[in-house]
């Protein structure tokens, strides 16, 4: 039933876009420009002609791609891969790629009261026109924007009811290492590094299309490319208490696994000339990637796991690849970037560097993490003359039994070692993030977080007064609620429930109610669960996608939007309990929604960090201790890359 | 040091351009184009810029000035070639002329400026007659609601000339407005309130702001010149 009213729907509105754009294709940029875009906040979101921003051709230009960020500019224009993958695709002649954005709620009622479809920023085209259309799945709770951009570009929101004259959708990013949610809505997704990846999709499709071969031809030639998935040539059966009974391929020419595909030579790839926005954006600076991959291994981080192996940047390259930057942006600043960049092996030497090259054109150097290490903090002392910002921590866990259980490797010395550097450094802001609803947590370690804030305090007030610091003292403390994620070594864990994790929060704040210089910030519990729900959720949960997309919601990353009465009565109108997708306790006997996809890390290697956690055991940095046997550089075929040398391990 | 006043446009490629945009854009654009501009001194070091006057986001101009500090002495025809091979579409650079002598602040000498504005045609024909009525008014009052609050601005000492030019499809104001920090009249409250005037309706208007003066005894005259 709901799929015949929406297939209605979509007819409806492709008859309106014959009416509307007939003989003509691009958007009508006079009424858009002198009576739409005046009445809209911040237009200048939607003109996309930036500096650097490419114009190709479209009538020349043979293969067409739409990246498509879900959710507002200045957020998607901070992102570093997009601008990676803009400069890569338009460097093919004959290919074009142009970018779109979730548009803010003034500007979609506009378009949508001018029956106008959502276009592309470079050349003003409808998304329909593309050959292919590409999300980037940055987080669980842009999905409902997903569909509301396929909504506002008139292209029907289930795969099987988009023909072969719609363009294939396809999807990356973390999210796409358990996409399963999405399968009713996405054709394609890739695993992995997108810079070798993509190019070869759409010179595969190209090659098609020109042969006269179908949308299917495609889609399961594009399987025998690296890291590709396409669900539809997967059957998922499922057991009666709602676990999976089996996910197998359906088409004998698939592979069983798919493995995420990764850039060996990180070095290959040189961003030259990011896009410049005129509005002020959350990154507004160059974000030169110095490393890729993280071997911290904190058993709760997706990252760490999703972009083994490490490889670090050659520092000629990266010095190189400064002065392009800072030549064609013209940004004041350079934010060294990566999971956590005071591991690059030279980091001293390139900061020092950059400073001393830029300093006299008034460009400044930041790293946008710091270790809990002396060593950061000296980094950040060398890069930072002027102490204009405070500096942000993360200890994540309150007690050492706890930072022992998630494998952060930090003690409780480390911290105030650090927090003494920085504050005889003359920093007085500082920033700490901690995670509560943890696995194997307590309420001690809870509470831990309070007395190690307390202890902070009076640190900063005792060096303060020696060093004579007239400077008023602030604590920061962050608290995100866990969410347990697929690919980790605590993906079988059940979140703690939306009432626990409450009553956690209030515990701390009750606890904090009388620490003057502390500010404690905690997060909504409803979008916390919801993501969990999302992040481990399996195919059933499309429907409820769709239906909270009818019921309006969108922008669920924004507090303001965000709805859970919509939502709770979207799982309610499906008949599927949301609570059973964040609390079930999986086994390492289950299969898992995601088990068909892997970021080349052994499951084994997972199980086992989940039961050292049980016991406090630590695992070691394969950077220094040698290898832990997670199995990403033989199932990758690749090393991990530190300091110009590979890394090999037997 | 150098000194040099730089004249620039902005066109309708980046009219939504806000002024704190622009700042941050032209020193982004000197940076590209590797003039060798000075810095203030101070904890946070910034370029020594300073804007004659910000625009409204959604106008245009033909004429628009800055004032800029370098270390060298530079040939004005190539710090205006620099500039222009980096800045993005929309933003041109038109000419630079050295200021030799101390000069006051450039945003505290803008006294007036010349506007010319489009609207739709309207119910009415407008002519030079109906201009002159709507001046010979002794107080031209508009009211704005902005925030729940009634703002009542008079506009008639502010202006100081206006014309209209009418074709089959549209209008064409040409506004000669005070400007600066000895009063700001806006363009478009003069033309809403023209609209009012003639009991017309406005549906859309585009402003450019075509030019901005000093007053020297009593006259007017383009900052170029100062």
């Amino acid at each position: 039933m709901l799929k015949c009213v929406l297939k209605k729907k979509t007819i409806e509105i492709l008859k309106l876009r014959k009416q509307f754009f007939f003989g003509s294709e691009i958007m009508d940029q006079s009424l858009l420009l002198n009576e739409i875009l005046p009445n809209v906040e911040k237009p200048i979101r939607y003109l996309g002609n930036e500096l650097n921003s490419i114009h190709k051709d479209w009538s020349v230009c043979k293969e067409k791609f739409a990246f498509v960020f879900p959710d507002i500019y200045e957020i998607g224009m901070s992102h570093l891969g997009m601008q990676i993958l803009y400069e890569i695709v338009n460097d093919i002649q004959d290919f074009l790629m142009e970018r779109v954005f979730s548009p803010w709620v003034d500007f979609e009622a506009e378009l949508r009261n001018h029956q106008l479809p959502i276009y592309s920023l470079e050349s003003f085209h409808p998304i329909i026109d593309f050959d292919i259309v590409g999300f980037t799945l940055q987080y669980e709770l842009s999905y409902t924007n997903i569909l509301n951009i396929l909504e506002l570009g008139n292209i029907p929101l289930l795969c099987e009811d988009r023909d072969e004259s719609m363009p294939i959708i396809v999807a990356g990013g973390p999210c796409a290492f358990n996409p399963e949610p999405l399968v009713d809505f996405i054709d394609l997704f890739m695993l992995g590094d997108g810079e070798e990846v993509l190019p070869n999709l759409l010179r595969l499709h190209l090659e098609q299309k020109s042969s006269g071969k179908s949308k299917d031809d495609f889609l399961l030639a594009a399987t025998a490319l690296p890291g590709i998935y396409v669900p539809k040539y997967y059957d998922v059966k499922y057991l009666e208490n709602g676990y999976i009974a089996s996910i197998t391929p359906n088409n004998k020419f698939v592979p069983n696994k798919i493995q995420k595909v990764i850039i060996k030579d990180i070095n290959k790839f040189i961003l030259r000339k990011p896009i410049v926005p005129f509005m002020d954006i959350v990154h507004d600076r160059i974000m030169l990637e110095i490393l890729r991959g993280c071997t911290h291994g904190c058993r709760f981080c997706q990252a760490g796991i999703l972009y083994r192996p490490v490889r670090e940047r050659k520092l000629d390259n990266l010095l190189d690849a400064a002065e392009l930057l800072v030549a064609n942006t013209g940004h004041d600043d350079i934010s060294l970037t990566s999971l956590s960049s005071a591991d690059y092996s030279s980091i001293r030497e390139l900061s020092t560097n950059l400073i001393e090259k830029y300093k006299t054109c008034g460009v400044s150097v930041s790293l946008p993490s710091l270790r809990v290490d002396t060593f950061s903090v000296e980094v950040a002392q060398e890069i930072q003359k002027v102490r204009k910002t405070g500096l942000t921590f993360a200890p994540e866990a309150g007690t050492q039994r706890m930072r022992d259980i998630i494998n952060k490797g930090v003690t409780e010395n480390d911290l105030i070692k650090t927090l003494e550097g920085a504050y005889r450094s003359g920093w007085t802001t500082i920033k700490l993030y901690f995670m509560i609803g943890l696995p194997y947590e307590t309420d001690e370690d809870i509470l831990g977080i309070t007395e190690l804030a307390q202890k902070m305090i009076w640190l900063g007030k005792r060096i303060l007064k020696e060093e004579g610091i007239k400077k008023p003292l602030k604590l920061t403390v962050s608290v995100a609620s866990f969410v347990p994620k697929t690919h980790t070594a605590f993906q079988w864990f059940a979140q703690n429930t939306r009432e626990e994790l409450h009553r956690k929060q209030m515990l701390l704040k009750d606890a904090f109610k009388t620490m003057k210089n502390v500010v404690y910030n905690y997060h909504d519990v409803n979008t916390s669960f919801l993501e969990a729900v999302f992040a481990k959720g399996d195919r059933k949960l499309g429907k409820v996608l769709l239906e909270a997309h009818q019921r309006g919601c969108k922008f669920d990353s924004w507090r303001d939007y965000f709805s859970m009465e919509k939502w709770m009565q979207s799982f309610a109108k499906c008949g599927i309990d949301a609570s059973w997708y964040a609390y079930r306790e999986l086994d390492y006997k289950d299969i898992l929604p995601w088990d068909h996809l892997t970021s080349g890390v052994f499951t084994e290697f997972l199980s086992n960090e989940n039961e050292k956690a049980k016991i406090c055991a630590l695992t070691a940095d394969c950077r220094e201790a040698g290898c832990v046997g997670c199995g990403a550089c033989n199932n990758l075929e690749s090393r991990m890359i530190i300091n110009n040398r590979e890394i090999n391990y037997v | 040091m150098y000194k040099y006043r730089l004249v620039f446009a902005k066109n309708e490629e980046a009219k939504f351009v806000s002024h704190l945009e622009l700042m941050k854009c032209v020193q982004q654009t000197i940076r590209r184009a590797k003039l060798p501009i000075i810095f203030s001194e101070g904890f946070n070091p910034h370029q020594k810029i300073s804007f004659a006057s910000a625009l409204a986001v959604g106008m245009t101009c033909e004429r628009e000035y800055m004032d800029v500090e370098f270390k060298n002495k530079l040939e004005t025809t190539e710090i205006v070639k620099d500039l222009n091979s980096v800045s993005p579409t929309g933003i041109y650079y038109l000419q630079a002329k050295e200021l030799i002598e101390k000069k006051p602040a450039l945003m505290s000498i803008v006294s007036a400026a010349t506007y010319k504005i489009k609207t739709n045609k309207g119910l009415k024909d407008f002519s030079e007659r109906n201009i002159e009525d709507y001046l010979s008014q002794q107080n031209i009052i508009y009211s704005v609601e902005k925030n729940k609050k009634i703002k009542i601005k008079e506009l008639r000492p502010g202006i100081l000339d206006m014309k209209v030019k009418q074709t089959s499809i549209n209008n064409t104001f040409e506004l000669f407005l005070k400007s600066g920090s000895a009063g700001n009249t806006r363009p478009d409250d003069v033309i809403r309130c023209f609209f009012i005037f003639m009991q017309d309706n406005i549906e859309y208007l585009s402003i450019k702001r075509i030019e901005l003066f000093k007053e020297i005894q009593g006259y007017y005259v383009p900052l170029i010149e100062d």
